[in-house]
Formats: structure tokens, C-alpha cells, sequence
């Protein structure tokens, strides 16, 4: 008896030590089920409206199926989820998309191939080095290293060998050092045959340098240039722009000569630090 | 009684340990760096990136007009004035015809060489009007408009514009004859507004052509004037050419 009377005031004591913590339990159940309720809801809301005419035996399927879920519900649980697979479609979904590529207090480094495309005597082609900060979306500063190599086109070949006039006093870019500012007004959205948008922007560039020429000279350059960006990520970007060269330098006669190259640059450019997320 | 005491101690220690743990178990903490950072856009099966174009092309016609530049002409005058027409078939596609009229002369390098010191030294003359000079292409252009997007000038004028890849096949006229050819390209339009546009192109000409450069060993005829008479066209030489043009116009769309 005495024995019994311990049991029976230890496990009064268990249980009125455990009743807070079941309290707390169903304190938290009772959230959950609040979420659950507005599950509940929402899952009503998106079954699809109901046939008005039913048959019988479809009405007892409904009528079974209500008395299921009044019980789950009585019971707190969710245990029917076919009703799931009859949610009505999204009929429409828009999606608007931020500025992808933000730019501002980040740098931009590209790597590039690049062609000039107006000397019909040599085919210069070079890779090309930028290193750009911006200070806003739209202004920024670029410094430009580009490297050249030249062949003799069919036509300079030609030139020298049945007309013995050598095409080398035209001379040709060995390489470019210059430093650009740049300026981003356009920012814009293509899309790739309806399916998928590329945000992109156009931009313009000027500034200064200085160009070596095959001739054996080297001359202060004017730089211009515009292009468009066109953003795969956050991080990364393809390139190309066009841009004109302007210098005077000597020839291989001696005298002064101005030349104006204009070169197509097609690269890709990464972008750092991570952009700041907004 | 000490012992029923311990044992009633332990069961009071273990009901108050599982109490705390069962008040424990409802805050939920997550690492931070294993939370979301980026909204993630969703995947669609059936994306649509444009619901309404502003720039209708399908089914209508385009005539422009513009201005082309020889990049890579060495010896002629690199200016050109063209006109085209257009048919949309959709907004893809396009299919139409472009007329181009070289512009007479010779380029800033052909001035150059009719006065040039040679290899040996000497002055040389080379009077490239002798040789047969590129007059007109016709061609039809193939038109594939991949690209279809808007631009904004610094949030204040918006405006449409497409990008385009071109094949084009025709007929290159000489002074001396007609010459088939094809050109590859790549352009865009800027819609200003949804008929008018400024477009621009770049394109890459293969055909056989004339070359200009003719110096027999022992000449009988020359393009030098101090040496002998000019050659007939015959005796030019022909060869495939590849010249790059830009090309620069406006288009008007009904």
C-alpha cells in the first residue's frame, strides 16, 4: 500500500513536471496548425470548382472524402494529399526581373580577341586586356592593353610582287596602351527567339594613349569606341565593341603618317567583388 | 526511506531535463551562410519572354536606304550607296533584296600609289583607273531575326530594337562583267518609332573579282601610263575576294 502511494506521488510529480512541456507542445502544434488551417484554405481555394451534377456514387466518394478530411482536421494532421494533384494550373505568371548586372564600385576585367577590319593590306589581329572600375552604373574608367600581330594580305603579296611597291610604308598597330572613360546610358533586355531574356547595355568610350606601328614609330592615340555588354550572370559578361584608333606616326620614308584603325573586339568580361544584393 | 528518497530525486531530475529538452526542441536555428541569399527565378516549360511586341514585323514590308563602306578595298573607292526592300514573313524571318551603286574612283591608298617610290627606289606610277573597277551588287538577303529586345536611354526614352544574322546570294558587276557572290553578316535596328528604324550591318563579301594589280614581267600594256598603253580588261587576272562592309541607313516599315 505504502509502496503503491510512492509510485502513485512519483508519477503525479512526472506528470506535473511534463504537463508544461506538453503544453508547450501543443502551444507550438497550435501555430502549426494555424499554418495548417491556412494551408487548408488555400488548398480549397485552388480545387478546381466543382461539377454541378454529380452521380451518387461520385457524391458518396465526395461525402467520404469531407468526412475524412473534417476527421484530419479534427485530428490535426494532413494525411489526404491526392486533392493536390487537381490544382487549377497558373494561367498566367509574369515575372520582372532587376537590373541583372549591377556595376557600381565593382571592377570589370575582359579578355578579348581583336581584329582591325579596315587595313586591306594586313590582316592585324591581337588580344586585348581591360581593366575598368565604375564609379556609378553609368560612368566608369577603362585601361587598355591590346597586342597585334600582322600577315600580308593577298592583295600587299600582289602589290610586291607584280608591281614592285612594297605595302610595309602603310604600316600597321603592334600594340595600344590607353586609359578610357567610359559611359553606360543604355541598358536594355533582348530576347533570344521568345524564350529566354538577355539583359544587356550599350556603351560609349573615350580617351587616350599610345600606339607602336610596325613602321618603327609610336604616336599619341585618340581612342573611341561602343559596344554592347550583354550579361550571362552576375559575374560574367560577352563583349564586343568597335572602337577607332587615331595616331600619327612615322613612316618608314621618314615623313608623318596618320593612320585610323578600326577595331572589332568580341571577349568576355568578369566582374568583382559579388555584387551587393538588393 | 533514503533509497525511496534517491529514487524519487532521479525521476524528479529526469522529468526536468526532458522538460527542457522538449522546450528546446521548438527553436529551430539554422547556420547562417546555409540560408538563402538570392532570389532564385523559377523554371517555366513553356517560357514566353515577350506577351506583346511593340514592333509587329510579321507580314509586312520594308523598304530603307544607307550608306556602305569597303573596309578591306584596297585600290577602289570603298563608298557605296544602297537601297533594299524587305518581306516579313514572320517575326523571325525575313527575305528581301538590296541594291548597291559603288561610288566612282579611287581609294585614299589608290591616290597614294600613283606616285610611290618601288622596291628598287624608283618612282613608280600606278594608275589603277586603268583596271576594271566594281560598279553594283544585287542580292537577295536572307534575314534571321534571333534577337528582339528594348533599350532604355538613361530611364528617359525607351526604345525596340532586333538583331539579325543575314546570308545573302547575288550578282557583283565589274566594268569588265558580273560575278557571283555571297555575303554573310551580322546588324540590328533601333526602332525610333514601329516603322521607322536606323540599322547598321556588317557584312562579309566572297566573290570573284578582277585584281587590280597587273605587271607582266615584260609588258607590252601597263597600269603604269609611263611605261605602255592600259591592258584590256581580259588580261586582268581574277581571283576570289573577301571584302568586309559596314553599312549604315534608316528603314521604314508599312
Amino acid at each position: 500500500m505504502k509502496r503503491h502511494f510512492k509510485t502513485l506521488v512519483t508519477t503525479s510529480l512526472i506528470s506535473f513536471l511534463a504537463l508544461p512541456a506538453a503544453f508547450a507542445q501543443e502551444g507550438g502544434n497550435g501555430g502549426a496548425s494555424d499554418d495548417l488551417n491556412v494551408i487548408e484554405m488555400e488548398l480549397d481555394k485552388n480545387v478546381p470548382k466543382q461539377q454541378t451534377e454529380l452521380t451518387p456514387a461520385a457524391r458518396n466518394q465526395k461525402m467520404d472524402a469531407n468526412e475524412d478530411r473534417l476527421e484530419a482536421q479534427q485530428n490535426n494532421k494532413l494525411t489526404d494529399f491526392s486533392s493536390l494533384s487537381h490544382l487549377a494550373p497558373f494561367s498566367e505568371v509574369s515575372v520582372i526581373q532587376k537590373r541583372f548586372l549591377p556595376k557600381t564600385q565593382r571592377f570589370q576585367f575582359t579578355g578579348a580577341f581583336t581584329t582591325i577590319t579596315n587595313n586591306p593590306w594586313f590582316f592585324t589581329a591581337g588580344v586585348s586586356l581591360k581593366l575598368a572600375y565604375y564609379l556609378t552604373e553609368a560612368w566608369g574608367v577603362e585601361g587598355i592593353y591590346t597586342a597585334m600581330s600582322s600577315s600580308a594580305r593577298q592583295s600587299a603579296n600582289e602589290l610586291h610582287d607584280k608591281n614592285n611597291v612594297s605595302a610595309d610604308s602603310f604600316g600597321f598597330p603592334k600594340n595600344y596602351m590607353g586609359l578610357d572613360v567610359k559611359y553606360t546610358p543604355f541598358y536594355g533586355k533582348m530576347s533570344w527567339l521568345n524564350k529566354k531574356i538577355i539583359p544587356f547595355e550599350h556603351y560609349l568610350s573615350v580617351g587616350a594613349g599610345n600606339t607602336s606601328v610596325s613602321t618603327g614609330g609610336s604616336g599619341f592615340t585618340l581612342h573611341f569606341g561602343t559596344g554592347q555588354n550583354f550579361a550571362l550572370s552576375k559575374r560574367f559578361s560577352v563583349n564586343w565593341d568597335f572602337s577607332m584608333m587615331n595616331y600619327s606616326a612615322q613612316s618608314t620614308d621618314g615623313t608623318n603618317q596618320s593612320f585610323s584603325d578600326l577595331l572589332l573586339t568580341v571577349g568576355m568580361s568578369f566582374f568583382f567583388p559579388e555584387a551587393k544584393y538588393r | 526511506m533514503f533509497k525511496n528518497a534517491l529514487k524519487g530525486l532521479s525521476l524528479f531530475l529526469a522529468a526536468f531535463f526532458l522538460h527542457k529538452a522538449a522546450l528546446a526542441a521548438e527553436v529551430v536555428e539554422l547556420p547562417t551562410e546555409e540560408l538563402a541569399t538570392e532570389s532564385v527565378y523559377p523554371v517555366f516549360d513553356k517560357p514566353v519572354s515577350v506577351k506583346n511586341r511593340n514592333v509587329v514585323t510579321a507580314g509586312r514590308f520594308e523598304v530603307g536606304g544607307y550608306y556602305g563602306n569597303a573596309l578591306t578595298e584596297p585600290i577602289f573607292n570603298v563608298s557605296k550607296f544602297g537601297v533594299a526592300g524587305y518581306y516579313h514573313i514572320n517575326e523571325e524571318h525575313a527575305l528581301g533584296v538590296f541594291f548597291e551603286s559603288n561610288a566612282a574612283g579611287l581609294s585614299k591608298y589608290g591616290e597614294q600609289l600613283k606616285e610611290v617610290k618601288g622596291n628598287s627606289g624608283a618612282t613608280i606610277h600606278l594608275d589603277f583607273t586603268r583596271a576594271p573597277a566594281p560598279e553594283s551588287t544585287v542580292m537577295v538577303d536572307y534575314n534571321f531575326k534571333a534577337f528582339y529586345g528594348k533599350m532604355s536611354l538613361s530611364k528617359r526614352l525607351v526604345f525596340n530594337l532586333t538583331t539579325f544574322a543575314s546570308a545573302a546570294v547575288g550578282m557583283l558587276k565589274y566594268q569588265n562583267k558580273a560575278y557571283p557572290g555571297l555575303a554573310l553578316g551580322l546588324g540590328q535596328k533601333y526602332y525610333l518609332t514601329r516603322r521607322f528604324s536606323l540599322r547598321w550591318d556588317l557584312r562579309m563579301f566572297a566573290n570573284n573579282a578582277p585584281i587590280p594589280f597587273y605587271g607582266p614581267s615584260t609588258p607590252t600594256s601597263s597600269i603604269d601610263p609611263t611605261v605602255g598603253p592600259a591592258p584590256t580588261y581580259a588580261q586582268f587576272s581574277e581571283r576570289i575576294t573577301y571584302t568586309t562592309n559596314i553599312g549604315i541607313g534608316v528603314a521604314y516599315m508599312f
